[in-house]
């Protein structure tokens, strides 16, 4: 940490770089007071002389992060409320696919189906190497600690249901992610609902941010939130401490493109419409300290049209362990099936043709998912069914002899246990595409996940640009960045989210 | 509860009274709502209001105490206060009542239950007052309305379900939906424009809200 002389002359080099620093000076102004809007960037903002209301604990966003830090927040009955801006609680995580990585649960399921061996140091491993090693280590030792705990939370104390399946998916080097009977995040968000209401959290919905309220001068506190309910603006007091859990970025083009101008309009997006940045925004305008903003992921897997991430587009990703494949337009594979998504994505978009498909056979089925599922996708028309896989290319319309020949030549790889063309691990795990029915569904990618976000310590205390802690000022979930690195392995973010919204919870009451 | 609202619609024939009329003496006489020892009163347009307080709305519950509890069930805003022109919230024929932000709100919200093309305004002309929807809450900032307060009237929630339930694809269902549990208001807006929030990320549906 600077010394407090350093740090002040620095803040204050960087005022006057922002704005006239008259306003800044000015007792009773709120930091850094560059608003979003062009019209009101001159003007400071003033911080409230009344409040509307107070609460002891506010939360931001009620996703997975926002309800785990609002449920340990209230454990100790304090007053604890969550402003959600969107009509519907949720915000990514209900919509989410229902992957969970863990190494471990209470219920042993990779023991009880031998599946090998698993550590939390091996996830640790797997999240560091799966992002380039930009994430930081500590905290990703964090998220790998503690996932199975938060796992169990959610089972014992909110009712939360997993399927009695367990698949190994692109980047990890095991057996670990969970999926809950729903087969979407809406069987987390509703546990972790359940705990927070249970202990006395209040979610109050089209309620949308629109400032951080924090005081002038060196380390002062956040104070409050102003709320823009359609213009009507109001101020809200935070006693204890403000925790942001707004969630990510990647519906906010403008954002994303002034972070990373490959990731185009053109580009579909997975996430609910309230994936914007604003929240972020408005953090570093009172001095929070961002890092890693230009990495964002792609789904490989979503609907090639609108890149809706549905029940039948974690197919594609559940898969791969079990010998699920990728082909081109051709009938070729084209990558290695347990590639990391940025891989998968990016050599999709290589093979010059839209879209890419998922090709897998009967067998499978119970292993990464259930029947009901995939007939219902069927009827959708997402997933496509044949007796022979010269069928099945020609309802998805591929060349049949050379989808034939690649399906294979794929099977001698597994008896072989070699795959020459993408070097795939292949285990014993991986059933051979032999016996039908046979399935296909189609795939393109889709942004999806922003790994960047606010700079937290291991107690999600969010840091300021000079290193110090933001008194009364939490972060947690996709609105952190630091700990996917360049690219989150699939299944982590649950894990990310209810781990830190749990420590970002419980060090706001301390 | 319906049948006293309609009751007393019916006694003020229609929304709008004639301006200096004490709006007590629009449903009561004073013989019935004077106990036998009360003074003598001569009633004037804000005669009652003047000693029976209402209690300030953006208070705790504005309808605790005095003459807006003995109100609370049944009887709708506009009966005794103004909801139009440029002080509203003054009690008919009284003097220019204090304008808050609450007040404005309200305001707002009564004249598009009034006169806008929205729900708030069928909702008016099926007598459903905002004690209809907002019990004894007033509407306030932000205020909710549980999902058991529409269905006592649109419910139950399963023939909804079976009403919307899609020839085809069963699953598209806006009132059986993988977000399980959600608002009503979440597409039924009352006082804005209804919006279908399925279409908002699945956009190939093709989904219109009832008029
Ligand atoms: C379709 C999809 C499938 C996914 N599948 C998986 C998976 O299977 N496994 C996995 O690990 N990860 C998955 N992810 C990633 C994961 O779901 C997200 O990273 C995670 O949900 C983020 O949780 P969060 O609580 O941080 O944010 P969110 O759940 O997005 O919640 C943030 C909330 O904050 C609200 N908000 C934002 N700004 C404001 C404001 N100014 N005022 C008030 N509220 C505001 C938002 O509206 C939102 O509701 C998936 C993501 C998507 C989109």
């Amino acid at each position: 940490m600077k010394s407090k002389n350093e740090s002040g002359l620095s803040r204050r080099r960087f005022l006057q770089t922002g704005m006239t620093v008259a306003a800044v000076t000015a007792s009773g102004m709120a930091m850094n007071l560059l608003s979003p809007s062009e019209a009101e960037a001159m003007a400071p903002k003033k911080i409230p002389a009344k409040w509307d209301k107070t609460h002891d604990v506010i939360v931001i966003g009620s996703g997975f992060a926002g309800l785990a830090a609002a449920a340990e927040a209230a454990a100790g009955g304090l007053d604890v409320v969550i402003l959600e801006k969107m009509p519907l609680y949720g915000g990514n995580s209900i919509i989410n696919g229902g992957e969970y990585n863990s190494w471990t649960d209470l219920i042993h399921l990779r023991e009880t189906l031998k599946l090998g061996d698993d550590s939390a140091a091996l996830h640790k491993a797997d999240t560091l190497k799966g992002g380039d090693f930009y994430g930081n280590p500590e905290l990703v030792q964090i998220l790998t600690d503690n996932s199975s705990d938060a796992l169990n939370w959610m089972v014992t104390e909110g009712g939360l249901k997993l399927r009695p399946i367990l698949n190994r998916t692109g980047g990890h080097s095991a057996y670990r992610t969970h999926t809950c009977v729903e087969g979407v995040g809406r069987g987390y968000t509703e546990a972790l609902k359940r705990i927070a209401e249970k202990r006395g959290a209040k979610i109050m919905l089209n309620m949308p941010v629109s400032w951080i309220w924090r005081e002038e001068g060196d380390n002062k506190p956040v104070l409050g939130v102003e709320v823009d309910v359609k213009g009507r603006k109001r101020n809200l007091k935070a006693r204890k401490a403000v925790i942001m859990a707004s969630g990510g970025f990647s519906r906010d083009i403008k954002m994303r493109m002034s972070f990373n101008p490959a990731i185009v309009p053109e580009f579909n997006c997975t996430n609910q419409p309230g994936a914007t940045g604003e929240m972020l925004r408005y953090a570093q305008a009172i001095g929070a300290d961002s890092l890693q903003l230009c990495f964002i992921q792609l789904y490989p897997y979503a609907e090639p049209e609108t890149g809706t991430l549905d029940s039948p587009a974690v197919y594609p990703f559940r898969g791969p362990g079990y010998g699920l494949i990728y082909v081109d337009k051709k009938g070729k594979r084209f990558v290695n099936d347990l590639e990391r998504r940025d891989v998968v994505s990016h050599a999709e978009i290589n093979t010059g043709m839209k879209p890419t498909y998922s090709i897998f056979c009967q067998s499978m089925i119970p292993l990464m998912g259930t029947q009901d599922e995939v007939d219902k996708g069927i009827a959708k028309g997402r997933f496509f069914k044949a007796d022979s896989i010269a069928e099945l290319a020609q309802k998805l319309g591929l060349p049949a002899d050379t989808l034939v020949a690649t399906v294979n030549q794929h099977n001698q790889y597994l008896k072989d246990g070699k795959d020459p063309d993408f070097g795939k691990p292949i285990t014993a795990r991986m059933i051979p595409i032999d016996k039908g029915p046979f399935y296909g569904i189609a795939q393109w990618p889709a942004v999806h996940h922003t790994m960047g976000g606010l700079r937290i310590n291991d107690t999600a205390q969010v840091i300021d640009i000079w290193g110090s802690v933001i008194p009364n000022l939490f972060a947690c979930g996709e609105v952190t960045g630091g700990i996917h690195g360049d690219n989150r392995l699939g299944g982590n973010a649950i894990a990310d989210c209810v781990v830190f919204g749990r420590i970002a919870g419980r060090s706001a009451v301390k | 509860m319906k049948t006293l609202i309609f009751i007393i619609t019916l006694c003020i024939s229609g929304f709008v009274i004639a301006a200096q009329k004490p709006a007590c003496l629009e449903c009561h006489q004073p013989a019935d709502v004077l106990p036998k020892d009360h003074k003598k009163v001569k009633f004037q347009p804000v005669t009652c209001p003047a000693c029976h307080k209402g209690v300030d709305i953006g208070k705790t519950d504005p309808f605790a105490a005095g003459i807006h509890l003995k109100h609370s069930d049944g009887v709708e805003c506009s009966v005794c206060h103004e909801m139009k022109g440029s002080a509203p919230f003054t009690v008919k024929g009284g003097k220019k009542g204090k304008v808050t932000e609450e007040t404005d709100l309200i305001k707002d919200t009564m004249v598009s239950w009034q006169t806008s093309a929205l729900l708030d305004n069928k909702h008016a002309n099926a007598q459903v007052f905002c004690n209809g929807c907002h019990g004894r809450e007033l509407p306030v900032f932000a205020a909710e309305v549980s999902n058991d307060v529409c269905l006592v009237c649109h419910g139950p929630l399963e023939d909804l379900q079976k009403k919307t339930e899609p020839m085809e694809f069963k699953d598209r269902n806006p009132h059986k939906s993988h977000l399980g549990d959600v608002a009503c208001s979440m597409c039924h807006h009352m006082h804005t424009e209804q919006t279908a929030y399925c279409v908002s990320c699945h956009q190939k549906f093709e989904m219109t809200m009832p008029k």
